[in-house]
């Protein structure tokens, strides 16, 4: 087909749509490849679970003199019940994949355009620079809502296989909600990281950063004494038993601050983006 | 309304300077050369005009709007292709050239035109193009909308020799229907044939801002001579561009004939050419 046969779709759309097929089309690989690892992994580690028990019982035969070890091992596996367990397994996966995803999408948004030297075809068209930064953003959040939804529904579907009537589904959606303002809240804070730091901040870093806040909320969940660690990262919310404990078991202050700190940071590094050189 | 005036621009990176003091401005319907030595200011200016850099002093201002403070207003009516090629290496050609168009609401008719005058493919993915066919797509991107104003920084370098003929006839195509072009380039030969006037930078300053024609007639001669002994001494102010090769010197000189006469009277010449300068000759006096 000639290219004059083909139809212009976009003209009615106030010119902008084509930024946002431009980043949907520049970020899908990186999008498929988070989604069906962390999906698969999600799937496998659910589908453990009935090995796991058997497991547990002969863990707690060998120690059926020693009931507070029986206890500690139960907790430490997160194997009292699926949902227990798919916080403590497969929550981990999930966020720390849902979490460097984000790290990284939120600094490739920025970063790359600076790196492959498209910035400045992109920044030279009839569009502000706000407004590209704006569809970026807008994109991260598509982007990240897709892979927590389909890593959702697969977690989901094999907690129905291997635990139908032992967990809330409900809480399950709650679940999901508060990873998805999670990978948000990492994935602003390194869009912002990226406005401000420009060329200066890189993927490793941005991973860097990513594994540093699973770390941090590993260390939060070692015992009483570290529970200040929830507050220093916004994975916490990850390991939060609200599959058990229900929307009460969120820590809220850790989750305000979370939002309120990439929030700044995001609009901060608008203002210096929009008012400095690009080369 | 001019499409484009630089008044006054300056730009330092920290202490360094980019640019120190540059004015100048692309009328309508006229094709302006910028030319300089490298580092001279070029790449700033034209990246201040299009609004990826902040000019430490002074107005850019592309039709009435500040080329930073109202960047996409200004852009609107302006195509632009960069000395670097700028693209997305992960999209096709035609992908990349869609993007604009969609982007600028122009028919994908303009781009078959385009990209048959300039015999891109647009298949191919932009990554595995050459330099020259890099360059093709990023012209063409920049000639998409039929913008009022086109800068061109470095268009002709990997250009064929019939492409660049091609080039040629889409700029006065382009100069014809009214739009104003400022091309930088090292080209000299390009520069002369397409430009109406030329805008000379060098160490960030604009030393000369000349009309073509005018140039042409600038009575810049270039003088070969040939003496009985090598390495001749020349004491004579106007020289420019002087080479020597034993017995042989070549320069270009702009003083008076009188002063030039005398002084190929006080050395035992024993050939003589005196013919007027080419263009490339004189652009090289300005790089001096």
């Amino acid at each position: 087909m000639k290219l004059s046969e083909m139809k212009n779709e976009n003209k009615s759309n106030k010119n902008l749509s084509p930024l946002y097929v431009l980043e949907r089309k520049i970020n899908l690989k990186t999008l498929i490849i988070f989604t069906v690892v962390s999906a698969l992994l999600l799937f496998l580690v659910v589908a453990m679970f009935p090995l796991m028990k058997d497991a547990l019982a002969q863990i707690k035969e060998m120690f059926k003199d020693n009931p507070e070890m029986q206890q500690t091992i139960v907790e430490i596996m997160g194997a009292q019940n699926i949902g227990a367990y798919f916080v403590m397994q497969g929550g981990q996966i999930w966020g720390l994949v849902a979490c460097i995803y984000a790290a990284v999408l939120g600094c490739t948004l920025i970063c790359g355009n600076l790196k492959d030297g498209s910035y400045e075809m992109l920044y030279t068209q009839n569009v502000s620079r706000s407004q590209i930064i704006k569809h970026k953003f807008f994109r991260m959040l598509i982007n990240l809502t897709i892979f927590n939804l389909t890593c959702g529904l697969v977690g989901l579907i094999a907690m129905l296989i291997w635990g139908y009537g032992e967990f809330n589904v409900l809480n399950y959606f709650v679940y999901l909600l508060f990873v998805i303002i999670m990978t948000i809240q990492i994935g602003s804070l390194s869009f912002g990281l990226a406005l401000l730091g420009k060329r200066k901040y890189t993927v490793f870093l941005s991973v860097v950063m990513a594994v540093a806040f699973y770390f941090l909320a590993t260390l939060g969940i070692a015992g009483e004494n570290f529970e200040f660690f929830n507050y220093l990262t916004p994975f916490a919310v990850a390991f939060n038993d609200v599959l058990n404990l229900g929307i009460g078991s969120i820590n809220y202050w850790s989750v305000g601050i979370w939002t309120v700190v990439p929030t700044v940071l995001v609009l901060l590094g608008l203002k210096s983006y929009k008012n400095s050189d690009l080369v | 309304m001019v499409p484009c005036e630089v008044i006054n621009l300056k730009k330092y990176y920290n202490k360094n300077m980019g640019v120190e003091d540059v004015s100048f401005n692309v009328k309508e319907g006229e094709i302006v050369g910028f030319i300089g030595p490298n580092g001279a200011g070029k790449t700033t200016t034209i990246r201040t005009i299009v609004g990826l850099i902040k000019p430490t002093d002074g107005t850019v201002a592309i039709l009435n709007n500040d080329a930073f403070k109202n960047g996409s207003m200004a852009r609107s009516e302006v195509g632009y292709a960069g000395g670097e090629p700028s693209y997305f290496p992960n999209l096709t050609v035609l992908e990349n050239l869609k993007f604009v168009a969609d982007l600028k609401n122009v028919s994908y008719d303009r781009i078959d035109y385009l990209a048959t005058k300039l015999e891109l493919n647009l298949t191919r993915k932009a990554s595995e193009l050459s330099l020259g066919n890099k360059k093709k797509m990023c012209i063409v991107m920049a000639l998409l909308s039929s913008p009022k104003l086109i800068i061109l920084d470095e268009p002709t370098v990997g250009l064929d020799p019939i492409i660049k003929l091609n080039f040629f006839s889409l700029m006065e195509e382009e100069k014809k229907r009214g739009a104003s072009i400022l091309i930088s380039s090292h080209a000299l030969t390009d520069i002369q044939r397409l430009c109406d006037r030329v805008a000379i930078i060098k160490n960030g300053k604009i030393i000369a801002i000349e009309e073509m024609e005018e140039l042409k007639n600038k009575r810049l001669k270039t003088v070969t001579v040939e003496t009985n002994y090598s390495n001749p001494q020349i004491t004579l102010s106007g020289v420019s561009n002087l080479k020597t090769n034993g017995n042989f010197m070549k320069f270009n000189y702009n003083g008076e004939m009188k002063k030039l006469i005398k002084f190929l009277n006080s050395i035992d010449v024993t050939n003589i050419s005196i013919e007027d300068a080419g263009l490339e000759e004189m652009f090289l006096h300005f790089y001096e």
